[in-house]
């Protein structure tokens, strides 16, 4: 089970690139585009920044618990 | 059978509103098939719901009337998804439906930017290699700098009298524009950030106001056309404090 208390530890360990597009698409809503524009970089790296930062929290956060093996679609 | 072509990219998409419905179907069909995708869009929707969990609840107590809905799109893709899937927390959900439609009046204003402080308080101020773009000592570039990006003269606080040095700065997106954030620091490290930004609903001047959760506490106002938001993790008391010398300095 994750602990909210976790995520504060987990988001520090993540680059600031890939945390302030989480950030904006998590918590702020916003699209893919209008992450893009605010940040002025394109939507793929928005994307590839999301899908990276992404995974590593995931791993941070349920990585030990769970012995994920799950296959990552590429 | 798995539908060639979906890629993690694919999930993230669904699980962000991204995808018209045609895509949507293929990636449902998809993770359907594929039960090693599906827990992995699993993880990732429970990883939103942490996230929202830990940072939503920020200022939302201090005003409800908060700015910053998700819009009906992404209520409409995450309720069917639950719907579709049927893994979703129930947490997620009642937090979700909470926020509600609320008026945009004046007063919803205040949080969403206040919260974006609080964030980006949350963002930065961690960071040991990178806290700030441009450094205490290029303060007169930092200033202008960020007067012109901001397009109005703001004037830095020198708070190194009750403790706290001035770190740098750095600029963020606003809502509608930039926005600035300043970052101090006292003896042991602990860090402030004074969040700045215009006031581009033309809100009257307010009083402090007060939000936290957990350990990040805000204190922000309205002066004279700027947003102000002073957020750490700090005693309410000290940050008052803090607060009240920023506001004076700057009210000289």
């Amino acid at each position: 089970m994750l602990e909210v208390r976790d995520i504060d530890l987990a988001l520090r360990q993540l680059p600031v690139e890939q945390r302030e597009v989480i950030l904006l698409v998590a918590l702020e809503r916003m699209s893919y585009s209008e992450t893009a524009k605010t940040l002025g970089i394109p939507i793929g790296t928005v994307m590839s920044r999301l899908a990276r930062g992404r995974d590593r929290l995931r791993t941070v956060l349920v990585g030990e618990s769970s012995g994920s093996s799950l296959k990552v679609v590429k | 059978m798995s539908r060639p072509g979906i890629s993690e990219s694919d999930l993230h998409a669904y699980l962000d509103g991204e995808l018209d419905d045609a895509r949507r179907s293929e990636v449902e069909a998809h993770v359907a098939a594929q039960p090693q995708d599906a827990a992995l869009l699993a993880a990732y929707a429970r990883l939103n719901d942490v996230l929202r969990a830990r940072y939503d609840p920020l200022l939302d107590e201090a005003l409800p009337a908060r700015l910053t809905q998700p819009p009906p799109r992404r209520r409409f893709s995450v309720m069917r998804y639950a719907a579709v899937f049927g893994w979703l927390a129930l947490g997620g959900i009642a937090g979700w439906q909470l926020h509600g439609w609320q008026g945009r009046d004046e007063r919803a204003a205040a949080p969403a930017w206040a919260r974006r402080a609080a964030v980006a308080h949350v963002v930065y101020s961690p960071e040991v290699r990178h806290p700030v773009e441009v450094g205490a000592d290029q303060e007169d570039h930092l200033v202008a700098w960020l007067s012109k990006r901001l397009g109005t003269p703001l004037r830095i606080p020198h708070l190194n009298g009750i403790g706290y040095g001035l770190v740098g700065g750095r600029l963020l997106p606003g809502e509608r524009g930039p926005a600035a954030q300043f970052m101090y620091q006292d003896g042991q490290g602990q860090r402030l950030t004074l969040y700045v930004r215009t006031n581009r609903e033309h809100s009257r001047e307010s009083a402090f106001r007060f939000a936290e959760d957990g350990p990040v506490r805000v204190f922000y106002w309205i002066d004279r056309g700027l947003g102000f938001a002073l957020s750490g993790e700090l005693e309410k008391d000290e940050l008052l404090r803090v607060a009240n010398a920023v506001y004076q300095q700057l009210n000289p």
